[in-house]
């Protein structure tokens, strides 16, 4: 995804020569006890709430692999397009009922394009589930602006090429708990401005159903 | 001894239920946890499901309470409510109109999404419920279902038939009151538990009595939820009578085996005693009359032991007794008495010792004359009268009356018995004999019979004593010169013309002052030596 992050990001550059310089925001997600935290995403949104919309439909792809869908979080921008390759040998069924994005892809066979990509089109939180495997699960989090990145195993992430500018900083996580502070603002990017936003944040135990141990029928699609 | 084994059996069995309780009391909370647990584990499988999950994020509110309703009877709960993540109820399946409501506990919900789910306890409308909340997970939790079953007296007793003990559920409100929530017990005992357990009971650890109506119960009350959060509290109670039953029947056994025994042992020593006592007492009233002189009685015991024996012996001897009596009487008519208890006392047989013995002779003159003059009958009469009144003084003295010849009286004093003054007792016989004649005189006058006169002769003299005479026949007696001097000196009375003369051996060995005069000499037959004699005229 950082992959898109930058395209998008480059493209923003390319296409306003006025502007000038981008800046890069990196952020340190720990949780209260002092753990680097994986997989949160870290959102910048320009208070002016004036952006560059991406001039094409974004497609991101969410694989399953040995029963387990990669990646876990997948942060994406309103208007992308999801779409579900099936890596193993066996068929999945992948389904949502989150309010942001509710849909069902019934059984479908391995393979890339086997499945009918699906575009979010409303911010929120997006769980999927597989109706055969009841642990597996995933994340899509639909955000409105082009700024965001997932941090990594070392709880870093870097939201590139952000033109100057008031910005609301906001920090989410799957098991985040409603008692975390997660926005920041106003933060000022700029030649001057804050270019490191760290967020401390309190996350719960995962409700997750345990894997099958030795659970067969596995094995990478080709 | 009915006591020591009482309490015995009384510590046995409260031992035996308080151990009982104990098990009892997991195996109630673990029959409880698995209760709930396995229906939720259906309901848990249920919710899996995948059309179920995708109705409840989809259908209408109907349509909803419809759908955990049918779940419902799928696992015989008795009420499911569906949650939603805001903690309002999605559906209820007793009240359908609290949807959109708030759901009675947020806690438990929240502290449901802490843990993963919950068990717990709740009371709705009045009823207490077991409940245990999962969340319904697509595949992050999308609502919660909260599955409750009823704490009521059937559910107890289906528990009861595993356990046997009585199970009684109560709580106790914020007031510190107690109510009872369910229970086995039957209606009144229900009642009479309510007064009798207060809230003190609640903090005893283990076991504790309780009496309810007239049977006491090993109790033990512990909390029904341990995570706590609820005040229910649940009451095992196991009756001392149901286990001591066995022991009340054998108990009643045994008393009607002893009282039996008792009663036949009694019976059989009353036969025994009366077997016993009946002789004896027989024999005892015989010895009374024994005692008493009746020798002719006869013990009919025909009891062949001991005592048969002993009545047998014991009628020899009453037989023995009278024969004896009898010798003895007529020993003592026939010969004087003291010669007849001297002849008892010893062994009787021929032969004699010598012995110093004072004889006195009496004899009525002119008797021949007499007798020839009167009747024989007057004559024995007189006769009779005459030797009674003599004997009779000389016995008071001490004297024994050797024999009668006729009229006249041979008497000794110094045998069989001595005595230091066996001589005056012969003269003051004399006289009182002298002095009796004289009112018998006067008797006889009355009576016609003329009067008599008598005279009495009195020597000392060693002379030889005891049995003579056969083998068969003998008789106890003196011989000796003395007698025959006493005769011969009775004879010279007449000749003298005094009453009473005595021989000078006799007058050596007088203690006593009596009047006495020396009348001459006498020469007694076949002796060479005469003797000097004197006459008694009175006393000194």
């Amino acid at each position: 995804m950082t992959k898109i992050a930058i395209y998008i990001i480059v493209l923003l550059c390319l296409c306003s020569p006025g502007i000038g310089y981008c800046y890069d925001l990196v952020s340190e997600i720990k949780d209260a006890e002092g753990a680097l935290l994986e997989n949160a995403v870290i959102t910048a949104t320009p208070l002016s709430g004036e952006f560059k919309k991406p001039d094409k439909n974004l497609t991101v792809e969410i694989d399953q692999i040995d029963k387990t869908f990669v990646d876990f979080v997948t942060p994406i921008m309103v208007g992308t397009t999801l779409v579900f390759p099936n890596s193993d040998k066996i068929r999945h069924q992948v389904y949502s009922f989150s309010e942001a994005k509710k849909f069902e892809i019934p059984l479908y066979p391995p393979g890339q394009g086997r499945a009918t990509p699906v575009t979010f089109d409303k911010p929120g939180v997006v769980v999927l589930g597989c109706n055969i495997h009841d642990w597996m699960k995933a994340y899509v989090y639909v955000v409105e602006t082009p700024f965001f990145a997932k941090t990594g195993k070392n709880g870093k992430a870097t939201i590139k090429d952000i033109p100057p500018g008031q910005y609301k900083i906001e920090v989410w996580h799957p098991y985040i708990k409603k008692s975390s502070a997660t926005v920041k603002q106003p933060v000022n990017i700029g030649k001057e401005g804050d270019m490191k936003v760290d967020f401390v944040i309190d996350v719960k135990k995962a409700l997750t159903v345990r894997r099958a141990p030795g659970s067969i029928g596995g094995g990478v699609y080709p | 001894m009915f006591l020591f084994v009482n309490l015995a059996a009384m510590a046995s069995a409260r031992s035996i239920i308080s151990e009982n309780l104990i098990v009892e009391h997991r195996v109630f909370n673990t029959i409880m946890d698995n209760r709930i647990r396995q229906i939720s584990e259906s309901a848990r499988l249920l919710s899996m499901d995948y059309a179920f999950k995708q109705s409840i994020s989809s259908v209408d509110n109907k349509t909803l309470i419809s759908i955990i309703e049918n779940l419902r009877q799928r696992i015989n709960a008795d009420f499911i409510t569906l949650v939603s993540l805001e903690y309002t109820v999605m559906a209820d399946t007793i009240k359908p109109d609290l949807s959109g409501k708030q759901f009675m506990s947020r806690a438990l919900i929240e502290k449901a999404e802490e843990q993963g789910e919950l068990s717990s306890i709740t009371i709705r409308e009045g009823g207490y419920y077991q409940i245990e909340i999962i969340p319904i997970l697509a595949p992050d939790p999308i609502a919660w279902l909260v599955i409750g079953f009823l704490i009521n007296d059937t559910v107890l007793k289906d528990i009861k038939n595993l356990i046997l003990a009585q199970i009684s559920v109560f709580e106790l409100d914020s007031g510190g009151r107690l109510k009872i929530v369910a229970s086995t017990l039957p209606e009144g005992l229900k009642k009479l538990l309510f007064g009798k357990v207060k809230s003190a009971n609640l903090s005893v650890e283990g076991n504790q009595s309780i009496i309810l109506g007239q049977n006491e119960y090993i109790s033990l009350i512990s909390p029904l939820e341990k995570k706590g959060g609820s005040n229910l509290y649940v009451l095992l109670q196991r009756s001392m009578d149901d286990v001591l039953e066995p022991y009340y029947r054998l108990r009643t056994r045994l008393a009607i085996i002893s009282l039996i025994g008792l009663l036949i042992s009694f019976a059989v020593s009353m036969r025994i005693s009366r077997s016993v006592t009946r002789p004896v007492s027989t024999l005892v009233d015989g010895v009374r009359q024994i005692e008493g002189g009746n020798y002719d009685l006869h013990i009919g015991v025909t009891q062949r032991d001991e005592l048969g024996e002993l009545s047998n012996a014991f009628n020899n001897m009453a037989r023995g007794l009278k024969e004896r009596d009898l010798v003895s009487d007529l020993l003592g008519k026939v010969v004087s008495p003291v010669i007849a208890k001297e002849l008892l006392s010893k062994k009787v047989e021929l032969g004699g010792e010598e012995k110093e013995v004072t004889i006195l002779f009496s004899d009525v003159r002119n008797f021949t004359a007499l007798s020839e003059k009167y009747p024989p009958t007057i004559i024995l009469n007189m006769l009779n009268k005459y030797l009674t009144v003599m004997s009779a003084i000389i016995e008071s003295h001490g004297g024994v009356i050797d024999k009668y010849i006729g009229d006249a009286i041979m008497a000794l004093f110094g045998a069989p018995i001595s005595h230091p003054d066996d001589v005056d007792r012969a003269l003051h016989a004399a006289l009182d004999m002298n002095e009796a004649l004289n009112k018998l005189n006067v008797d006889f006058q009355s009576t016609g019979i003329p009067p008599i006169d008598i005279g009495i002769g009195i020597n000392t003299d060693i002379v030889v004593a005891g049995n003579m005479g056969s083998a068969h026949r003998l008789n106890y007696t003196v011989i000796g010169d003395g007698v025959n001097l006493a005769s011969r000196l009775e004879g010279l009375t007449k000749q003298y013309k005094k009453r009473i003369i005595l021989s000078d051996s006799t007058y050596k060995k007088i203690k006593d002052s009596y009047k006495i005069e020396q009348i001459g000499e006498a020469y007694v037959k076949g002796k060479t030596k005469s003797t000097i004699i004197y006459t008694l005229i009175g006393k000194g």
